[in-house]
């Protein structure tokens, strides 16, 4: 195995634990917390990509 | 890699809810799949910027994610209004799971599966099996498993 195919598997690793650890985080919130949470990173990420779509055009 | 990060998912996803209700149940993983693709637009754009996707892939992604993203806050709506997972919220929210299936099955076939770069691919890969472990909990709720 060389030396890229190293780093990125630790860089998958690294991400995959980071999305572990964003499930564990989730678990102490309330139903009403995480429903803002949702509410929260959708309505950034939908501007986030309308404004990304429009920059590529 | 993928079958792995899939597996440690939906343990962890178990192991810390496991006296979770069904409901509570959706509820996470609405708010995984939410985590999920604001990670994948991080991803998308932070590649197209490297120069590792094409501005084709990064659209097709960017696209998909929007639609994935709709799909999920409906399901929320529908999660608000029901307080329970129910007979009747479970049939109006699987149409919904259903739309978001498609567009990450979207995501996959016409995105990510055309990435060339393999470090923006697997990177890409491994934030959607995340997504897509999240959506099959909730499909085994709605399935009664």
């Amino acid at each position: 195995m060389d030396e890229k195919t190293i780093a990125l598997a630790l860089q998958l690793a690294g991400l995959a634990t980071q999305l572990v650890l964003e499930v564990k985080r989730q678990s102490g919130l309330s139903n009403d917390e995480l429903l803002a949470l949702g509410d929260q990173n959708d309505a950034e990420t939908l501007a986030r990509t309308k404004a990304f779509l429009e920059g590529l055009q | 890699m993928k079958k792995i990060l899939a597996a440690l998912l939906v343990a962890a996803f178990f192991v810390t809810g496991c006296d979770d209700s069904a409901y509570r149940k959706a509820v996470r993983a609405s708010a995984g799949i939410s985590e999920g693709l604001k990670k994948l637009q991080d991803a998308n754009e932070a590649s197209l910027k490297a120069g590792a996707i094409d501005q084709d892939d990064a659209k097709t992604i960017a696209l998909a994610t929007a639609d994935a993203v709709r799909a999920n806050q409906a399901i929320r709506a529908e999660l608000r209004v029901a307080e329970k997972l129910d007979l009747q919220s479970r049939a109006q929210i699987v149409a919904e799971v259903a739309n978001i299936a498609a567009s990450l099955k979207q995501l996959n076939d016409e995105g990510v599966l055309h990435v060339k770069n393999p470090a923006a691919k697997a990177k890409l890969q491994t934030i959607l099996t995340g997504i897509e472990a999240s959506l099959g909990v909730l499909q085994s709720l709605l399935e009664g498993k």
